[in-house]
């Protein structure tokens, strides 16, 4: 019998409809890539391990694991508070490995420019020195709008290449005996930047129509002085 | 004047009461009414990106669990402090629940930065004043630095600092930093 190795995938997505979130698709096509004879992918899915009270179950995955993916969408220019919430009780109840264990992540934001998740990759590096975990990386994305809707099409390559080459470096790096260096990318979709902002905003009236408001609705100012 | 002083009841150490007490008798001395909020655990769902206080009841958040009252105090504030527990480098699950529940008060739709990066437009014409806190036992250097470049980085008209344990040094920089509401782009 091989040496399994366990990666656990922690999807970080706050949304509801799951089906809807960026990161449990990314989580999900990690799974895909890296299920194999030596390698345990493990998809740990933050919002129900919190919503269902199931956190030990997950905390006992990430504790297990040899390495974590952290994938998640940038809330005010750094991690969701339910993702926080998830890494901070576990790290005060796992507060060192008891192994050798790397970190990596996968940050997206709805703006266009990737390097906004900068401080968001750096925060998950301070994870991994607390926790004794090596941090060697990830992929940090820009228009995480588009990755559902437009995964197929060609101009998504420039975003789903790197997330695969993450998903199967991190593989590679679970059965080496060193890993590769440290390696951050940062990535956009190849679509023109003025024509975003149009479908984008486009997006927040139509929406807003569907709830029956009118424009000026969106201009609401409720807690006005 | 108004200032409104949040704390997370996870973090409640004896520097959050020191700090507690020396920001607000600093407010006090500068004129503020300083009023306190403490955010327990459990006590404000997480934001969950559904975008309803932008597309279905625009500038409030549908889940009515006290962030309204909150949003509301912090809108009404000339300054709001956030007293703020450093994990990881950034802000504590509560506190960082109050921030991403701050998102009824901007608009939907992009707009460009003078510097060439993207943001939300503001939703009113002036906000408080807005100063992260950062406190904690054990900070690396490494991990104050990043605190403030969270806070500060991608915003304008935020302030930022680090307790290190030296009360002269946080009056010091509280005494530099703007307490007024500020307009424009935040």
């Amino acid at each position: 019998m091989p040496d399994v190795k366990k990666i656990a995938l922690v999807s970080a997505s706050p949304k509801v409809n799951q089906n809807l979130a960026v990161s449990e698709f990314l989580a999900k096509k990690g799974e895909s890539l890296l299920k194999d004879e030596r390698i345990e992918p493990i998809v740990v899915n933050v919002r129900r391990a919190l919503v269902h009270k199931e956190t030990q179950d997950a905390f006992r995955s990430m504790a297990q694991a040899d390495a974590i993916v952290l994938i998640f969408p940038l809330y005010f220019f750094c991690m969701p508070a339910m993702l926080t919430r998830f890494l901070q009780d576990f790290a005060a109840e796992s507060p060192k490995t008891d192994h050798a264990a790397s970190v990596y992540a996968i940050v997206n934001c709805g703006f266009p420019e990737p390097e906004i998740n900068r401080e968001a990759m750096r925060v998950v590096e301070r994870f991994a020195i607390r926790t004794g975990r090596t941090f060697l990386g990830g992929v940090m994305t820009g228009c995480g709008g588009m990755v559902l809707g437009a995964q197929g099409a060609p101009f998504m390559r420039s975003v789903m290449e790197p997330v695969e080459r993450l998903f199967q470096r991190a593989g590679r790096d679970a059965l080496a005996d060193t890993p590769e260096p440290v390696q951050v990318d940062s990535v956009t979709v190849r679509f023109p930047r003025k024509l975003y902002f149009i479908a984008g905003n486009a997006g927040w009236r139509g929406m807003a129509r569907k709830n029956k408001l009118k424009k000026p609705d969106l201009y609401r100012k409720p807690y006005e002085r | 004047m108004k200032a409104y002083l949040l704390s997370d009841g996870e973090f409640l150490s004896k520097r959050h009461a020191e700090l507690d007490e020396l920001v607000t008798g600093f407010l006090a001395g500068r004129g503020f009414d300083v009023q306190k909020k403490t955010i327990e655990r459990g006590e404000l769902a997480f934001c969950r990106g559904c975008f309803d206080c932008w597309t279905k009841t625009p500038g409030e958040c549908i889940m009515k669990d006290g962030v309204s009252e909150i949003n509301r105090a912090c809108m009404e504030s000339d300054a709001v402090v956030y007293l703020c527990p450093v994990v990881f480098g950034q802000f504590s699950a509560n506190i960082k629940s109050s921030i991403d529940r701050w998102l009824p008060n901007m608009l939907p739709f992009f707009m460009t930065r003078s510097d060439g990066s993207t943001m939300h437009p503001p939703r009113y014409e002036d906000y408080p004043a807005q100063v992260f806190l950062g406190y904690g036992e054990g900070l690396t250097d490494d991990e104050a630095e990043l605190f403030v470049d969270i806070s500060k980085k991608h915003r304008s008209s935020v302030e930022a600092l680090v307790d290190r344990g030296d009360d002269e040094a946080v009056c010091a920089a509280l005494m530099r930093m703007n307490l007024n509401r500020v307009g424009g782009p935040l």
